[in-house]
């Protein structure tokens, strides 16, 4: 089984930057616009219906901030969206956040 | 059966049809068949317009009042395409002959809320065998994939396993690669069938003096037009390669099947990511 917000904790820790398992994430932010706790081991079957937490979505922001890829750093633009949407951010931070992923890009 | 003939299904609107039409007539390779996918009509005084003055009238005034509604923006779609691709290969004025060739061809007009559609899921059941080139309408469902007698091919615009899903072309640029398109028959997967051909298309959007434009007038050009006529020219090779093969059977070509695992699917970009990225493979 695959615990989401455990595998997002120590990657923030101690990134790796692993794109399988990133990439796989990033269908549930792209796409399906939400994040549960626990997948299968292949990260596609729902195995508990409870959503991440809070800080766990704007962990994964960061992490998709900082990898350097392109695919994901598209995906982090949906996630501030999202995050915005939740209301887990104000719009203040949504834009500040914009204009961060925007330097990220110049580089 | 002559080993090309085939059923394109277009949906109605999007240039990708008309595009594929065009060029595969142009190329001597006309459909046998035609289906055309339109939307159906839904809100009261539409159905009743459509009662009085016949559905395709009443969708044609509906789509005309919409666009005087609407403050039109001139996009330089033909502008753009001269810059990217010589005039010369694609014009607007072959698109503009398809409604006769549409006639001409005898398509039919299926009314349907998308192409997996109960409508067009019995349409093709009772009236179509072979194959049936997609021509836009998204991902197909199992209940049109397993119709029987009948396969798709579907003309992606990225190099598959590496470019699966949605704008690959774009992502093939940004990661410095080239961009290119893979023939398949569709199933279940994303990009994932049976590989019939793949090939690359060397086309830069660098110092094509692009930057003039607004970066969401470049994005909907290559998107709308340059990248349909890209992929269906891929197809035309293929065809031409092959159409002195005695083996060549449209329903049976040879495949490489894909190791699906490989490579990333990609999914269309975030209006902020892209105009960042066009300003970046553009100049």
């Amino acid at each position: 089984m695959f615990d989401v917000e455990k595998y997002i904790s120590e990657e923030i820790k101690d990134p790796k930057y692993d794109i399988l398992s990133l990439d796989k994430l990033v269908i549930k932010i792209d796409i399906k616009k939400i994040l549960y706790k626990f997948y299968d081991d292949d990260i596609k079957m729902i195995k508990l219906k409870e959503e991440v937490s809070n800080l766990t979505y704007i962990n994964l922001f960061s992490i998709f901030l900082n990898s350097g890829d392109y695919k994901l750093i598209n995906s982090a633009f949906k996630l501030n969206d999202l995050l915005l949407h939740k209301k887990i951010i104000d719009v203040t931070r949504h834009t500040q956040n914009i204009e961060i992923l925007r330097k990220k890009l110049k580089l | 059966m002559d080993m090309f003939d085939y059923t394109l299904l277009m949906i109605d609107g999007q240039p990708v049809s008309e595009i594929y039409l065009s060029e595969m007539i142009k190329a001597g390779y006309p459909p046998k068949n035609i289906v055309l996918i339109k939307p159906k009509i839904r809100n009261k005084k539409s159905i009743l317009i459509s009662k009085i003055i016949g559905k395709k009238n009443a969708l044609d005034l509906l789509r005309f009042y919409s666009r005087l509604r609407v403050k039109p923006v001139k996009i330089h779609y033909q502008d753009i395409i001269e810059k990217v691709i010589s005039v010369q290969k694609f014009s607007f004025q072959d698109l503009q002959k398809i409604k006769r060739d549409f006639k001409r061809l005898k398509g039919v007009t299926i009314y349907a809320d998308s192409i997996n559609s109960l409508e067009v899921v019995e349409y093709l059941k009772a009236n179509i065998e072979g194959m049936i080139l997609t021509a836009g309408g998204g991902i197909l469902r199992d209940e049109i994939l397993s119709l029987k007698k009948i396969r798709f091919i579907n003309i992606h615009s990225g190099l598959v396993p590496e470019y699966k899903g949605s704008d690959n072309f774009f992502y093939s640029l940004i990661y410095g690669d080239t961009p290119g398109c893979s023939i398949f028959y569709i199933d279940k997967g994303i990009d994932t069938g049976g590989i019939i051909y793949k090939t690359k298309t060397p086309i830069t959007l660098r110092d094509k003096g692009l930057e003039i434009f607004n970066k969401s007038e470049v994005f909907l050009t290559i998107k709308g037009y340059i990248i349909p006529y890209l992929k269906i020219k891929a197809f035309i090779e293929y065809i031409d390669i092959n159409k002195d093969n005695q083996s060549f059977d449209i329903m049976n070509l040879p495949t490489e099947s894909q190791q699906t695992s490989a490579g990333r699917t990609f999914y269309s970009m975030h209006h902020l990511f892209r105009d960042a990225m066009i300003e970046k493979i553009i100049l």
